[in-house]
């Protein structure tokens, strides 16, 4: 599962991509990063679901998923 | 070696007729139409059990067109597809303590827990699947699910809208399982590009009105069944008229899944809800006690024209969790408001908190 062993960075996965990051960065610097700005994503830090304002602390462990609305 | 298909066509309009067969699916990273080609070519036998025929349907349904004579089409895909033929065998499955794929005299051994629940076929297949594609490595270890189809012991009038990829097992897994009273809200039409995931249509059905198929289906094999079936878009009036005691959205865009969570929020109706794409996609379940979908989702998403690659068995999956979720609440199961996420691909299944939006237009304001 995700969220297990401690992590000393900010650890970010979107599918097969992965990241780390030795700072805090705000949600925007995320997305800027990880050059997702043109992707409709929800980014979760350590399982919790974070909002465009927020910023994420190092050692976090960050998965961004697709904003899914396929059926 | 070149296939050769039943339906008697030239190879070339076999192929592109094919290609137009798996057109969501070739729209998925890394899903070529090489890979398709060679991935036609693997031929199942003879299956042994419920576990066995669901992984091989949704493996046919990946692109696997192979069967040998042993092989139990007429129970299985009795309608589904002309690409299907016949070969000598390249696949085999066998029980085992973990799922893991192998080599055995040039016949790829495809080895399982036979004693897992049939919601666990679309996580096998996927691993199979992606293993074609040497995406994954050939062992996998079993990981629990949260949630479980279970037969249901209160019953209730379920609301489904959409009748597609994640609506057609979804509905099939409810009936089964004891529901017997269904209303059912689908305005499209079945198309060739439907049929590697809607489990509900065959090929004779294209072009017909998906609720006419389903009506039509629905009255010879589940006669005792109560159910309504609209051809028509959602309108959130049918709330209120139809009053079930749970919605289930099963649709293809953000516009009607704002409806939905907006009509159920306002009017005291619980709804589960999946969205899928590729090879990952969430399941959750919403009433006024958790936060909403606009919580989870924002609400200024936009749908867009563009279609969306899609696998038979990430629908199949959505599909299944939905149900679960469904029977659960039926059946007065505790639920912590988590949403589930998962990835086939990569095998991996995540539970994610969302916190209630203060400033959220709906759920904020809703009566609790």
């Amino acid at each position: 599962m995700f969220v297990s062993e401690e992590v000393t960075l900010l650890e970010v996965v979107y599918g097969d991509k992965k990241w780390n990051f030795d700072r805090d960065l705000s949600y925007g610097e995320l997305i800027k990063e990880t050059r997702l700005g043109r992707v409709s994503v929800l980014v979760m830090v350590n399982g919790r679901l974070v909002r465009k304002e927020e910023m994420i602390p190092v050692k976090s462990r960050v998965l961004i998923i697709s904003a899914a609305n396929g059926g | 070696m070149q296939p050769e298909f039943l339906g008697g066509m030239p190879m070339d309009i076999e192929r592109e007729f094919l290609f137009r067969w798996y057109e969501r699916q070739l729209l998925v990273e890394g899903v070529t139409r090489s890979f398709l080609l060679r991935l036609s070519e693997e031929t199942f036998g003879g299956l042994s059990g419920k576990m066995e025929e669901m992984v091989a349907e949704l493996l046919i349904r990946s692109g696997l067109s192979g069967i040998t004579r042993d092989f139990p089409r007429q129970r299985i895909l009795p309608f589904y597809s002309p690409l299907i033929y016949r070969q000598k065998e390249t696949m085999e499955f066998r029980d085992g303590d973990e799922i893991r794929i192998s080599e055995d005299d040039g016949k790829k051994i495809v080895s399982f827990p036979h004693t897992l629940p049939i919601i666990f076929s679309p996580v096998i297949a996927g691993i199979v699947f992606f293993w074609f594609m040497n995406e994954v490595s050939s062992t996998t270890s079993v990981k629990g699910l949260p949630v479980n189809p279970e037969k249901i012991s209160r019953k209730g009038r379920v609301m489904v809208v959409g009748a597609g990829g994640l609506g057609s097992p979804l509905i099939k897994t409810l009936l089964d399982n004891g529901i017997d009273d269904i209303c059912i809200i689908e305005p499209g039409k079945v198309k060739l590009n439907n049929l590697h995931r809607q489990i509900l249509y065959d090929y004779g059905d294209v072009g017909l009105s998906k609720a006419s198929v389903l009506e039509r289906k629905l009255s010879t094999y589940y006669g005792g069944v109560r159910a309504k079936v609209y051809e028509r878009e959602f309108d959130p009036v049918s709330i209120k008229s139809e009053r079930p005691d749970i919605v289930v959205s099963c649709v293809d865009n953000f516009e009607t899944r704002y409806l939905i969570n907006d009509a159920c929020y306002r009017n005291g109706i619980p709804f589960v809800d999946s969205g899928v794409e590729g090879s990952s996609g969430y399941v959750m379940l919403r009433d006024r006690s958790t936060p909403c979908y606009r919580c989870f989702m924002g609400d200024n998403r936009i749908d867009t024209e563009a279609s969306r690659g899609i696998l038979a068995f990430t629908t199949y999956f959505g599909g299944l969790l939905e149900a679960a979720l469904v029977t659960s609440y039926l059946n007065n199961r505790n639920y912590e408001g988590k949403i589930f996420w998962f990835d086939l691909k990569k095998h991996r299944f995540e539970e994610i908190t969302v916190e209630r939006r203060e400033d959220c237009p709906v759920c904020s304001l809703a009566k609790r």
